[in-house]
């Protein structure tokens, strides 16, 4: 099995560190192993594996909730939610910087991947707060640790995919990434404010409770979206593809009857843009596939089952040396690639050790998401370094508080389940 | 003047080329998603307003987003945007441009034997009737055929056209 591996994983790796598309890299390896090791996986094989890889309704969920989010952004959702944030937490020290993180939290409910949550933030945000003297790599450290949010709470496009390859339910995961989620933005909240009142940076004074109350109804439309999400999901209502959809149509009609700012043209280009973007993963689902079946033939996950429960019976521990896999990976390795490549593997070997496949699936996901802002190849760093136009270098050294509180955060998901699993136990018993 | 081994005229065409599939990819794939998400509410409305549902809406659907992703891989290479570990590349000086242009071969040929296999496929699967509409067992596999000469495709279109974005 070692050589079977070192090809495998050789190739991908290779082929990743030169720089081509991680679709490409994953298919190549795959196909390569069926040349190599030809009995095993007829030609045939591989061109079947790369549709079964997408052969399920269930995925269509991802384009759908990419289209939400993106008909959201254009139609002047950001706008509110910023002036809400605004509103409620504003006049605190180093208010702009608590506002981005606030906007980020509010955001995530309409908006399930990272670089959407930046772009709307950041180009927002990031000229605001050099304009009232943030240092430029500050304000862009700020957006992209905050930007992690949008994957977390729901609607998420990481935890539909974890659910998927994981066969867990979307609604339990949905349900599942709330407390983390608001944790994520209670522990940058709490690393924005310590900053802020070291450096000293600027107050703006409380608006009164008029303008907050004005900014909360101009935003409520917008913030009931995830609440839609969850309930339609948890409520049995409808399958999760179809609350992707209704969440698309609601945002239609929420940004072209009720706040009139998305044209007709407007609209056809957030659902090509949204249908390009869920592209770039939905390739990588479809080629994970051949991966996948390499890997069950195998019976890798098996052995490292067999590994783990021999390593220990705590499930603690075994959650904890999969974290530090995941961040470890997570540096070179974006999310959508772990989801789909590593962490099936590591659920039966997670499950054989008592671990809860929806405790994992939140600790992936936030350890995947904390490689968005790690060096070497976090993006967010260099998109929201491009955005502050300062170089990724002084980000990086901004970032470092932030990083820090995200993963004390994971390491209260690993040892406490609670976090995780207290919400689809409620609901789901 | 050219300031490569081919000639401008070359290199002109297929830039323009690079443009019209780019566009031409992104509304077909902006099409496909609208028709899809317009099914799954129709099929929502049709179940809680009109108690009644259509049976074939998933099996469509997944042969869409089948498309959708296939089609999209051929955009984003022609738009040279797919999801990518930026470690080497950004470091690369001189021989960035090198490194690309392999890149794009690597689509051409990975693209051949791409199709190479999905014809296999559907050759197996050839007489098989696939759900409740009956439909060819084949059909599901020639997104990944389509896919395979597409990439092989873009790879040349690019190869050609030079430079390192298409849109």
């Amino acid at each position: 099995m070692i050589g079977e591996l070192a090809l495998l994983f050789g190739v991908m790796i290779g082929l990743l560190l030169l720089g081509l598309p991680i679709f490409f890299a994953i298919g190549v390896s795959g196909a390569a192993y069926a040349i190599v090791y030809a009995p095993k996986v007829p030609l045939m094989i591989v061109g079947q594996r790369f549709v079964n890889g997408l052969d399920s309704y269930d995925f269509a969920a991802i384009p759908f909730f990419f289209l939400a989010g993106e008909i959201m952004n254009r139609g002047g959702i950001s706008a509110r939610l910023l002036r809400f944030a605004r509103a409620a937490i504003g006049h605190i020290r180093g208010g702009l910087s608590h506002v981005n993180v606030l906007a980020s939290m509010v955001f995530a409910g309409v908006s399930g991947s990272a670089a959407a949550d930046a772009s709307a933030i950041g180009s927002v945000m990031i000229p605001a707060m050099k304009k009232e003297g943030y240092p430029a790599a500050y304000a862009a450290s700020v957006t992209a640790a905050s930007a992690t949010i949008g994957p977390m709470i729901p609607p998420s496009i990481p935890l539909v995919i974890y659910a998927l390859f994981a066969k867990q339910s979307v609604g339990q995961m949905f349900l599942a990434g709330v407390l983390p989620g608001l944790g994520m933005g209670l522990v940058l909240l709490a690393a924005s404010i310590w900053i802020s009142r070291r450096r000293g940076y600027p107050a703006r004074p409380w608006q009164g409770w008029g303008e907050f109350a004005r900014a909360g109804l101009t935003s409520a439309l917008a913030l009931t979206l995830p609440v839609i999400v969850v309930a339609g999901l948890v409520s049995g209502a409808a399958t999760t593809t179809e609350i992707g959809a209704i969440a698309s149509a609601y945002a239609v009609l929420v940004t072209m009857l009720v706040y009139r700012e998305l044209s007709l043209p407007a609209l056809w280009e957030a659902i090509c843009t949204a249908a390009v973007d869920s592209c770039r993963v939905l390739i990588i689902i479809a080629v994970a596939g051949i991966f996948s079946y390499i890997i069950a033939n195998m019976g890798l996950a098996w052995s490292l089952a067999k590994i783990a429960t021999g390593m220990s019976d705590d499930p603690a521990i075994v959650l904890a040396v999969i974290m530090l896999i995941l961040l470890l990976l997570g540096t070179v390795l974006e999310p959508v690639t772990l989801l789909v490549v590593i962490v099936p593997i590591l659920v039966p070997t997670a499950q054989a050790v008592g671990i809860d496949p929806i405790q994992l699936g939140t600790v992936a996901v936030l350890a995947t998401l904390v490689g968005l802002v790690t060096p070497p190849v976090g993006f967010l760093i260099y998109l929201t370094a491009a955005q502050a136009q300062v170089r990724a270098g002084p980000v990086i050294r901004e970032l470092s508080p932030f990083v820090l509180v995200l993963i004390l955060l994971l390491v209260a998901l690993v040892f406490i389940p609670g976090l995780s699993l207290w919400l689809p136990r409620l609901f789901f018993g | 003047m050219s300031d490569g081994p081919l000639p401008d005229s070359l290199r002109t065409g297929a830039a323009r080329l690079r443009r019209l599939l780019l566009g031409a990819t992104r509304h077909g794939l902006g099409a496909g998603l609208a028709f899809i998400a317009g099914l799954a509410v129709l099929q929502v409305v049709l179940r809680y307003v009109f108690a009644n549902s259509i049976t074939w809406v998933e099996e469509i659907s997944v042969l869409v987003l089948l498309w959708i992703a296939w089609i999209g891989a051929i955009h984003l290479w022609l738009d040279r945007s797919h999801i990518a570990v930026d470690l080497l590349l950004p470091h690369s000086g001189p021989w960035r441009a090198r490194l690309i242009a392999a890149f794009d071969l690597a689509a051409v040929a990975g693209g051949l034997a791409l199709a190479w296999a999905a014809e296999a496929t559907i050759a197996a699967f050839g007489g098989v009737v696939m759900g409740s509409l009956e439909l060819p067992g084949e059909i599901k596999f020639l997104p990944v055929l389509a896919g395979g000469i597409g990439l092989a495709l873009a790879g040349l279109v690019n190869l050609l056209a030079g430079g390192e974005g298409g849109s």
